[in-house]
């Protein structure tokens, strides 16, 4: 408890924009420093900031959708929501857990429109696919390709936690402050989510 | 079975999958599902990394107010002393006149204006605008009545003398800013709700007015030329020949000749006109150097780069590589260029002319031939506005499309097969109709300022989509064309084999 209160403490002080020794747990000093300067709007600190973290909101974009064209209208968008929002940011989190979480909200709309527009049609590939399985062996490429159908045929939520837990390597107590649910809920939608998969494998 | 399983489960399993059709493919499957089917995440060049930074930094909150004016970035607590201070100072610039001639006489040729401002005055509606002030560097001013000049603020009617070894940063009625490169002399002869006249004697002088709507018109008198601005970034050089060159890196700019009664060219930015040889040429350093003091871009003033907004042909689109350095250094004698031809000096009202009728003709021709293309640049204005807005991006395809269909065939339109051809390939991955758009443009103008980026995206356009010989012809013709081009080093990463080409 002792800590968490330092923890926001510090984040306070952080917020206020002032050099302190005082810090978050989840940053180091230079990090710190970075995001005083960001927050100022000092160009070469939001640059850096940048240059880091892009790749990561580009990966988590391109598994959660899937090769996409508005893809870097959607890193634009999450960059400008976060550097607007960084007088917002505590240091409660690392500050790549806390751009999932953007990255995360920014693409969840999309992801259920798409999901909800495309279902019959995703399905209805699934199906044409299954009966000319049989007929020749899948290449490696084509296996991969696969593998992304049967994920956009989860559900936005079950994609989600699944991203995030196999392919980006967070925990499920990481999970849980990206989405803002429980760590049952998310540990309950991953054993579904691989439950799913599996059928759809199977069938 | 991820290390779960033991030996002798894994062997059965193993077993099974060996005689098992049906299980191996879901095996198979299953295993490129955990294994992260989305390794192959293409990476953006880092031209539009850069572009996309950019964007973003545009619309990021606390950079935006890092450049706005500093009054505006003071805290509420200060406002009250800042009240105060500029209620002193409008107070003390309101004695000045009153100690000299009336307000009336702002202007030497016109007497006018500041002290009535009537419904229309537009952004000239204080007496305080009717002076200059200096930023920076110095210059020997002749004031016309010495005691209303405090030393940094100079009345209309000052003229304006800058040494070989120094230059003067001035703002002109609080509007306009202006650099005075050394060796200049220029005179401030009019601010009034309708224009801001500054007559330029000899040297170079580069200007910012980001004009509103309500703001007057400025304009640049030289001895043989009236250059009339609505509102962009541009230089005005007189030589010792007493001939005018205009060059515009932003918006665009009008020439009149003397009596203001005929256009002689209509410069855009990115273009140098040379008035005595009636040609267009290439912005070169100088006059970006001259310019770069006023930008008003913040993040490109503490980076040394051009600003992004500035049309320089030959300069990167990457703001890492915008440095003054790498401009061209421009022709000393300017050629001329296949697309100015439209934009030429047009037969105006200078000549003489016999038959009345005929002279009608012509400036009737003259002015639909100038609607015309004010028409074809405001409408690809806009669909380059929607090209660069990443929320309104998707328009751009159907405004290029209704562009071309309609302009096609103008040589003022060609443009549009280039941003057709980025478009395509950018976002629609669509790389053969890339490479027809791209073909076309380079047809119709191969001398075009961007002809090397169309080129290069040719070039770019047969690597990503692994038309390997072809990428490798391209490339070649690129850099034989191109030697010390912008991408050289971009082509070469890719195909070093190609170095001899070089």
């Amino acid at each position: 408890m002792i800590e968490r209160i330092e923890s926001a403490a510090a984040a306070r002080h952080l917020a206020a924009g002032s050099e302190t020794e005082e810090r978050s747990s989840y940053l180091s000093a230079e990090e710190a420093r970075l995001l005083d300067r960001a927050r100022a709007g000092n160009a070469h600190a939001l640059r850096k900031l940048y240059d880091t973290y892009s790749g990561q909101v580009r990966g988590h974009l391109y598994r959660l959708l899937g090769p996409d064209p508005d893809i870097d209208d959607l890193v634009q968008t999450v960059f400008i929501r976060a550097f607007n929002a960084l007088d917002r940011f505590k240091g409660n989190s690392a500050l790549s857990t806390w751009l999932y979480r953007i990255t995360a909200n920014t693409a969840h709309n999309l992801m259920r429109q798409r999901y909800r527009r495309e279902r019959a049609k995703l399905a209805l590939r699934w199906f044409n696919l299954g009966r000319n399985a049989h007929v020749q062996r899948a290449s490696h490429v084509e296996v991969r390709d696969e593998a992304r159908r049967l994920l956009a045929r989860l559900s936005p939520d079950l994609r989600q936690i699944f991203v995030l837990y196999h392919y980006e390597g967070l925990t499920l107590q990481e999970i849980s402050h990206i989405v803002g649910r429980p760590i049952s809920t998310v540990g309950d939608r991953l054993t579904r989510a691989r439950k799913k998969l599996k059928d759809l494998a199977t069938n | 079975m991820s290390g779960r399983a033991t030996e002798e489960l894994r062997e059965q399993y193993e077993t099974h999958l060996r005689r098992c059709h049906d299980c191996r493919r879901v095996h198979r499957l299953l295993l490129a599902l955990y294994e992260d089917p989305f390794q192959d995440l293409p990476e953006p060049s880092p031209e539009r990394h850069a572009r996309m930074f950019h964007r973003i930094l545009e619309r990021t909150d606390a950079h935006r107010a890092l450049r706005r004016p500093t009054w505006r970035r003071l805290p509420l607590r200060n406002l009250g002393f800042g009240v105060g201070l500029a209620a002193a100072g409008i107070f003390a610039l309101s004695l000045i006149p009153a100690t000299s001639d009336p307000p009336a006489a702002l202007s030497t040729n016109e007497p006018h204006v500041l002290a009535e401002p009537t419904a229309d005055t537009g952004g000239i509606d204080h007496p305080a605008q009717g002076f200059a002030r200096r930023l920076a560097g110095s210059a020997s001013v002749d004031v016309p009545n010495a005691r209303a000049s405090s030393g940094t603020v100079y009345p209309v009617g000052s003229r304006f003398r800058v040494p070989l070894s120094s230059s003067l940063q001035l703002t002109l009625a609080g509007k306009v800013v202006a650099n005075l490169t050394p060796g200049t002399e220029a005179t401030w002869h009019e601010a009034s709700p309708q224009v801001i006249r500054v007559e330029l004697d000899r040297g170079l002088l580069a200007m910012r007015y980001d004009r509103r709507p309500a703001d007057p018109i400025l304009e640049v008198v030289t001895p043989d030329t009236v250059v009339r601005v609505v509102g962009t970034v541009f230089t005005v050089q007189v030589d010792y020949e007493k001939n005018t060159t205009v060059s515009v890196l932003r918006g665009e700019v009008e020439v009149l000749d003397t009596s203001r009664s005929g256009v002689l060219a209509e410069v855009q930015a990115g273009y140098r006109y040379d008035h005595r040889a009636g040609t267009f040429s290439d912005v070169g350093r100088s006059e970006v150097a001259a310019a770069m003091p006023i930008s008003g871009d913040e993040a490109a003033l503490a980076m040394g780069t051009v600003p992004l907004g500035w049309v320089v042909p030959g300069l990167s689109d990457d703001p890492d590589g915008r440095h003054l350095s790498s401009v061209p250094t421009g022709d000393a004698a300017p050629t001329p260029t296949s697309l100015n031809i439209a934009a030429r000096r047009t037969p105006t009202s200078h000549q003489d002319h016999e038959d009345d009728g005929e002279q009608l003709l012509e400036e009737l021709m003259a002015d639909a031939a100038r609607a015309r293309r004010n028409e074809i640049r405001r409408m690809l204005h806009t669909c380059r506005r929607f090209y660069d807005d990443p929320d309104e991006r998707y328009r751009a395809a159907a405004c290029l499309a209704r562009f071309l269909k309609r302009y096609g065939r103008s040589p003022l339109a060609v443009e549009g097969y280039l941003l057709v051809g980025m478009l395509r390939m950018d976002y629609a991955l669509d790389f053969d109709a890339a490479d027809i758009a791209f073909q076309e443009f380079l047809r119709r103008a191969p001398d075009h300022p961007r002809a090397e980026l169309a080129r290069y995206r040719l070039w770019l356009s047969a690597t990503e989509d692994g038309r390997i010989s072809q990428a490798l012809e391209r490339g070649r013709d690129y850099l034989e064309r191109y030697p010390n081009g912008r991408y050289v080093g971009r082509v070469l990463q890719r195909f070093p084999e190609l170095k001899s080409s070089l």
